[in-house]
């Protein structure tokens, strides 16, 4: 039964255009994430559309594709340019730009390669090993543990906090309220509409996450005048640039298995992703490593730890999505919604309902590892040219494709007008020092609390206390105390330590 | 900065609770779940809970603004100059002016403009490129969507 249903599977993904899309998807995650300024999330949102007229296991593979390749392609730019093209390859400049510095470019480039094929390879292996015991777990959930787990997932947002907690808190809370709007699923009453009939079935997703990544991360870029990159050039000098597959899993096998894990680890804790794992695999290195005074200065080891874990994130992040249907980070948020157009609730029941559909995404995942290497190891020296794409000519195309996509969804300037007001909100989120991806993750997570929260009453007569007397619900709500308690203190011991800082200078500012 | 932020947030939170929320939210004739359930079932009871949180962290964010060591800390206003909203500010009005001719003036029409125009606004002054870019990227979109996906896009004029 499992090796027909298997081999069912297999014959969809390696149909010609399933292989095609994950190429096409490796080669766009690629560039957008080469170019700083363009985001894996940006890419996830502006080309899901695109996947809802395609099978399911055409476009899901497409989209996975393009998030391997955007998470590996921002190690180009922080190699070429000392700008990482996203917040996940932030570590890889430290050590990857200095390298380009000494004529050690294409070292650089090659060991993120390996270390992201690496990295993404472990992932897919976690994905298959971990999701069946948690998806049978996950079927014995009743409405206390999701509401409880939601709830644990909803504090790690935390986590996602820049420099305020509570601007981040009240970024979650507006996401809440915009979930509100539309019929409400319990009672059927009309919510938050303003008497617009286009927001009876709420405010759709797509757009809404188009607006906020796309749009308001394009505005974000327009406002900032970019001035000439410098782009460092591929020396040809064969001897410093010489690293071979076997030299990364031999020599630094150490490095590569802890970033391995650090990256898996951190990609299945629902709410946080690549841009945590980074740099916890580079600190990591940095601290294991005998010479730690190298790291900075050009150390391949400080390309390999950030590249492993990073892109070790990948396949963990699907874990939560696929099992809870509670998504892993903020890439998985949005593809989320690509699952639903596709008729795929992920959640227990999609391993009832479409097993075949699981086993297609287990072959695309490792395929599109596959093609990440290939593409990213043939094209290693085109990246130089597309890191010079003018920027007025890059960011219009990139508007139009955010507006066009938005309109193909349901051929309708209600989603294209979402988009706008989207764009505009997320722009001035991001200046005010909000960050947007709580916003996301709350309005994704929010209907299932609400409705967890209200079957979970409903099933005690209104007794909050069935939450503490389910042994899982309360394993999860201990586990929110634990992380809510931790980065209070967190908090707190930074502001203490910043008090002191503060009154032991002297008032004129001068030290 | 925090303190003004907290205190909008305060007063929207109350504006919400009280006025927002009662006036769009239908109570349904029939309470779900019974006496019990008609409370917690009721459409108000998430919205106002949140209206709640949103009022607590907004004292939060009012309260910090006090605290020297914090603001030091954050360091965070809002940096936006007259050059940067006259660039976003004509990005998004030729955006919303695409958008609402769309479906009178058509895709194939309007996109190769509005592209141009965006390019032009934003500083690319290499023409050829310019013409080829705007005509081809949006022939590319267009093809792709209509033959590739067989997606209409709007006709407008062409119709």
């Amino acid at each position: 039964m499992m090796l027909e249903q298997l081999g069912q599977a297999a014959a969809v993904v390696l149909r010609w255009d399933a292989l095609a899309m994950i190429v096409v998807g490796n080669i766009l995650g690629i560039i957008i994430g080469a170019l700083p300024g363009l985001t894996v999330t940006m890419a996830m949102a502006i080309f899901s559309p695109l996947t809802f007229f395609m099978p399911p296991l055409v476009g899901i593979p497409f989209l996975l594709g393009l998030y391997k390749g955007g998470t590996y392609g921002g190690s180009i730019s922080a190699v070429l340019i000392g700008t990482p093209g996203t917040a996940s390859n932030a570590a890889t400049v430290l050590d990857g730009y200095p390298m380009a510095q000494q004529g050690r470019a294409g070292k650089a480039l090659l060991a993120s390669i390996y270390a992201s094929t690496v990295g993404d390879f472990f992932s897919n292996l976690v994905l298959v090993l971990a999701l069946w015991p948690l998806a049978l777990i996950a079927l014995k959930f009743g409405p206390p543990e999701f509401f409880a787990l939601i709830l644990f997932s909803m504090t790690i947002i935390a986590s996602l906090a820049g420099r305020s907690l509570a601007k981040c808190m009240v970024s979650a809370v507006l996401g809440v309220l915009l979930a509100l709007v539309g019929i409400d699923t319990v009672s059927g009453a009309s919510r938050l509409t303003f008497g617009f009939s286009d927001l009876q079935g709420g405010i759709s997703y797509i757009p809404f996450v188009i607006g906020l990544f796309g749009l308001g991360e394009i505005f974000v870029q327009v406002s900032r005048r970019t001035g000439h990159l410098k782009i460092m050039d591929l020396k040809e000098d064969p001897a410093a640039n010489r690293v071979t597959f076997a030299e990364i899993l031999g020599k630094y096998w150490r490095t590569v298995i802890r970033s391995c894990l650090v990256g898996a680890g951190i990609g299945a804790l629902p709410g946080v992703g690549a841009e945590t794992s980074c740099w916890v695999a580079y600190g990591l290195a940095k601290r294991a490593s005998p010479h730690p005074e190298r790291f900075g200065k050009g150390e391949v080891e400080g390309v390999i730890a950030p590249e492993v874990g990073n892109n070790a994130v990948c396949g963990a992040t699907m874990v939560p999505l696929l099992a809870f249907g509670i998504p892993g980070d903020v890439v998985t948020a949005v593809m989320l919604g690509a699952f639903i157009a596709q008729g795929l609730r992920p959640g227990p029941l999609l391993f009832k309902e479409h097993i075949v559909e699981i086993y297609g995404i287990f072959i695309a995942m490792f395929l599109a590892t596959l093609a990440m290497f290939v593409v990213a190891r043939l094209t290693v020296r085109l990246w130089v040219r597309i890191l010079r794409v003018p920027r007025g000519l890059l960011y219009p195309v990139v508007m139009m494709l955010c507006l066009v996509g938005a309109y193909t969804i349901n051929n309708s300037l209600f989603d294209v007008g979402i988009v706008l007001a989207f764009g505009a909100i997320g722009y001035v989120m991001r200046m005010a020092g909000f960050e947007v991806a709580p916003m996301v993750l709350a309005f994704i997570l929010s209907p299932m609390l609400e409705q967890s929260l209200i079957q979970s009453l409903l099933m005690s007569h209104g007794s909050p206390l069935i939450f503490v007397t389910r042994p899982i619900a309360l394993v999860f709500l201990v586990l929110t105390a634990v992380s809510v308690g931790l980065y209070v203190r967190s908090g707190l011991r930074a502001r203490w330590l910043l008090a002191a800082d503060a009154g032991s200078e002297p008032r004129d500012g001068r030290r | 900065m925090d303190r003004w932020l907290g205190a909008a947030l305060v007063v929207a939170a109350l504006l919400l609770f009280f006025v927002v929320l009662p006036a769009q939210i239908v109570t349904p004739r029939i309470a779900v779940g019974g006496e019990v359930g008609g409370a917690v079932a009721h459409p108000l009871f998430f919205p106002r809970l949140i209206a709640v949180l949103l009022g607590f962290f907004g004292v939060l964010i009012f309260l910090r603004g006090h605290s020297r060591a914090e603001t030091l800390r954050d360091g965070e206003g809002f940096a936006f100059g007259i050059a940067e909203a006259v660039r976003v500010g004509g990005t998004g009005a030729i955006l919303v002016a695409y958008s609402a001719l769309l479906d009178v003036v058509g895709y194939v029409l309007l996109t190769p403009v509005a592209l141009a125009s965006l390019a032009v606004f934003l500083g690319f002054r290499r023409w050829p490129m310019l013409v080829a870019v705007a005509v081809g990227v949006s022939a590319l979109i267009y093809v792709g969507f209509r033959f590739g996906m067989k997606i209409l896009l709007p006709e407008g004029l062409l119709e």
